[in-house]
């Protein structure tokens, strides 16, 4: 595939979620990029902000077969996976497996932080490996295949925030904001008028061999050294004691626990390269790659008490973190 | 620098020109920017080094040290510059991506030229390796190499320029302090420049090395002065009044040897008054005669050392003031060729002295001077002393009176019809203060009564 054509199939997608969708460029972005670098995403943002329908007009524009999960506490892992039933045909009597909602290529997790731990879990092996093992048989998910999860930041009671584990596994945390006024306003005139807007496929029935295309190409962006050498600096500047004992950044020491992980190097890269291609260019520059340091690190950094009770969050620690690591 | 690029572009089909071009312009921008970090530590060296050059030459020229040893400090230093601009044009070495970067910046590339210059060729895709290159080289054209790539003299190179300036200016205040409060040191100095310069002249060249001897003596003793020593002058002295009796040299050198014996007459005084005895000859002689003369003499002994000074400063400046002062010692040694047939005794030595006095030599202090007889004049009187005349509280310079009419005259007031006052220098009568009397007016004092009319 070529680079434009690459960004041609990006910017049709982003027009059309833009139909449904007012404002969240910068949203929208991302989850494409995520989408053609192989990662799963996590919308967080308080509820009637858009999350739900942005992803079903992202995965109606991209064509691609869509189930939705709403997690709530009584939610089981078969509900999601699927399960064994016994069936009776010609007299016979055998189980069958019956396929859950995550056999979808998107899979949009609503409130993922309602369901119980157990529940969680069960997405865990599909988001990472790509396939669902259910009684010792071993079922491959279909390819694309993205978990889209969204998750509120305020109705804490009766919720199970996500293991680090299972954070570590989201290629972007997104934070959704509260759309501008006169974005509001356009809203207000798209959603209680008579006209209904819909986001059209882009993509045809060929969709899941344009999106390994689009893929490939992805992963053969340049990336120039030095900028390697930034992205392995910023992921390791978050750890608090340095692996070799050398001295690091003090806000990092006083209020992280945990550094980032090797996949938040991996999600930049890939990342930044996405970043890349859809601005039309065929290198990754250090924009790219301070574009996506945010989404990449910010659930990655495992915040101590004194964080919390200094109401210190990550993005401040990597805004501290950019300033002080130099470039090449 | 600024139309090679362009140059560049306009030779070459498209293909090899997209292939090769940014690649080379950074190799060319890689060599400029080490030329400039060489010539940034060569420049932050070269104010220190010409500090170092003046204060060897100075040292040197005024003999503080031999020649062995500022060469060898010379080499020293050039050595230790050398080895320290080496080393930090190696520690400031470019590589081939700060290259790259700076032209990325300048041309708004997006590390555009970073990737080319540091991506792993083989395990990329050419086609996008190929893409990249025409990008860069569609970008080129926003690089002005006189605009974007000057040379521009850093700070190290200011800051360097200050310190050694700092360095210069305190040596000079220390030198002038040094000087100041050691002025025997001083006049060593100069003895020792004149030894280096007599040295020259074949004729006098082992007078010259008794000279720098006898400086180098002064030197090492701290002012302290010894008997010795003062043997050492008063022989030297001898023998400069001798060479100049002769006149069998040139000008410079009679110039040289008049010089010389100022300043030896300077070191002697100089000597004489540490030690306790009076300023000058004509003072020991005023002693015998039962005369107290030490103001008169302390007052000849600050005009010396102004004279001295000047003398001092003229030399050390070089230049027009070297040869004024040289100009003014040849006019003063043929002023002494021609007192010479004039010398009688008497008061008629009285204008030599004043004349040497106003060169700012210690002409008052010669040996060749005819010291006055007899009871003295009774301008020498103290306060409260009465003479013939009954002059109280009488108190006057050394008033200096051309010599026609101090023969004509003998000191004494005559027809003011016959007198054509023909000074050679300008005749001072200006009156001292009464002691403890600051307050006095000058008008009020008395001249002398022989002077009286004499002078305008």
């Amino acid at each position: 595939m070529e680079p434009e054509r690459f960004r041609e199939l990006l910017y049709r997608v982003e027009q059309e979620v833009k139909k449904v969708i007012v404002g969240h460029d910068d949203i929208i972005r991302k989850v494409l990029v995520a989408f053609v670098s192989g990662g799963h995403v996590l919308l967080e943002g308080v509820p009637g902000l858009g999350k739900t329908l942005l992803i079903k007009s992202l995965s109606r524009a991209l064509g691609l077969s869509f189930k939705r999960i709403q997690f709530t506490p009584d939610l089981m892992p078969s509900d999601i996976i699927g399960t064994q039933v016994l069936t009776e045909s010609d007299g016979r009597r055998e189980f069958q497996f019956r396929k859950g909602p995550i056999f979808a290529q998107i899979v949009l997790a609503d409130e993922i932080n309602r369901a119980t731990p157990k529940t969680q879990s069960a997405v865990l092996e599909a988001m990472e490996e790509r396939q669902v093992t259910v009684f010792g048989e071993t079922y491959p998910l279909e390819s694309p295949f993205m978990v889209l999860a969204t998750q509120n930041p305020i109705e804490l009671e009766g919720t199970y925030p996500l293991p680090e584990a299972q954070l570590d596994r989201f290629f972007f945390k997104l934070l959704v904001s509260s759309p501008a006024p006169e974005e509001l306003a356009e809203i207000l005139r798209r959603t209680t008028g008579e006209k209904f807007h819909e986001a059209a496929p882009v993509f045809s029935a060929d969709g899941a061999e344009l999106v390994a295309e689009m893929k490939l190409l992805l992963r053969q962006v340049l990336v120039a050294p030095p900028i390697e050498e930034y992205v392995v600096r910023l992921v390791h500047g978050t750890q608090p004691a340095g692996q070799r004992g050398e001295s690091v950044l003090p806000e990092i020491r006083e209020y992280l626990r945990f550094g980032a992980s090797p996949r938040g190097a991996q999600a930049m890269i890939l990342g930044a390269k996405g970043n890349a291609l859809a601005a039309g260019r065929v290198h990754v520059s250090y924009e790219d790659v301070e574009a996506v340091v945010y989404p990449a690190l910010r659930h990655r950094l495992i915040l101590n008490f004194r964080a919390e009770a200094e109401n210190v969050g990550a993005e401040q620690i990597l805004a501290a973190l950019l300033k002080k690591v130099p470039k090449g | 620098m600024a139309g090679d690029p362009d140059r560049e572009r306009t030779t070459g089909s498209p293909a090899q020109r997209g292939a090769a071009l940014p690649e080379k312009l950074m190799q060319r921008l890689l060599g400029r920017l080490k030329r400039h970090a060489l010539w940034d530590s060569l420049l932050m060296l070269l104010p220190p080094l010409g500090v170092f050059v003046y204060l060897g030459a100075f040292l040197y020229w005024s003999a503080f040290l031999a020649r062995g040893t500022v060469i060898g400090a010379g080499v020293a230093v050039l050595v230790t510059a050398l080895a320290l601009g080496v080393l930090r044009h190696r520690k400031r070495s470019f590589s081939l991506r700060f290259a790259a970067r700076l032209m990325d910046i300048k041309a708004q590339a997006q590390d555009r030229f970073l990737t080319l210059a540091s991506v792993d060729r083989l395990s990329c895709r050419s086609f996008l390796l190929v893409r990249l290159q025409e990008e860069a080289v569609g970008l080129l054209h926003r690089i002005d190499w006189r605009r974007d790539f000057p040379y521009r003299l850093k700070r190290s190179f200011m800051g360097s320029a200050i310190a050694s300036l700092i360095v210069f200016i305190l040596f000079q205040i220390l030198l002038e302090l040094w000087f100041f409060f050691n002025s025997e040191a001083r006049t060593a100095n100069e003895l020792a420049i004149l030894a280096r310069e007599l040295a020259r002249l074949p004729a006098l060249s082992e007078l010259a090395r008794d000279l720098n001897a006898v400086a180098v003596e002064i030197k090492k003793e701290k002012g302290t002065a010894s008997a010795q020593k003062e043997s050492q002058i008063q022989e030297l002295l001898r023998r400069v009044d001798d060479q100049l009796r002769t006149g069998s040299h040139q000008g410079a050198g009679d110039a040289l040897l008049a010089q010389t014996a100022n300043a030896l007459r300077e070191l002697a005084g100089g000597s004489g008054q540490r030690q306790g005895a009076s300023g000058g000859e004509l003072k020991s002689d005023m002693a015998t005669g039962g005369k107290g003369t030490e103001e008169k003499s302390s007052g000849t002994g600050d005009g010396d050392r102004e004279g001295q000074t000047a003398g001092v400063s003229e030399r050390l400046t070089g230049g027009r003031a070297e040869t004024k002062g040289t100009e003014m010692a040849r006019r003063e040694s043929d002023q002494v060729k021609s007192d010479k047939p004039q010398l009688q005794p008497g008061g008629g030595r009285e204008s030599e002295g004043g004349e040497r006095g106003d060169l700012g030599r210690s002409g008052g202090r010669s040996t060749q001077e005819e010291i006055p007889r007899g009871a003295p004049p009774e301008r020498f009187f103290k306060p409260g002393e009465q003479g013939d005349r009954s002059i109280k509280d009488a108190r006057f310079v050394t008033v200096q009176l051309p010599e026609a009419e101090a023969e004509a005259s003998g000191g004494e007031g005559g027809s003011e019809a016959k007198r054509v006052l023909r000074p050679k220098v300008s005749i001072s009568n200006v009156p001292l203060r009464r002691p403890h009397a600051p307050e006095a007016s000058p008008e009020k004092q008395s001249l002398p009564v022989e002077y009286r009319e004499l002078i305008r």
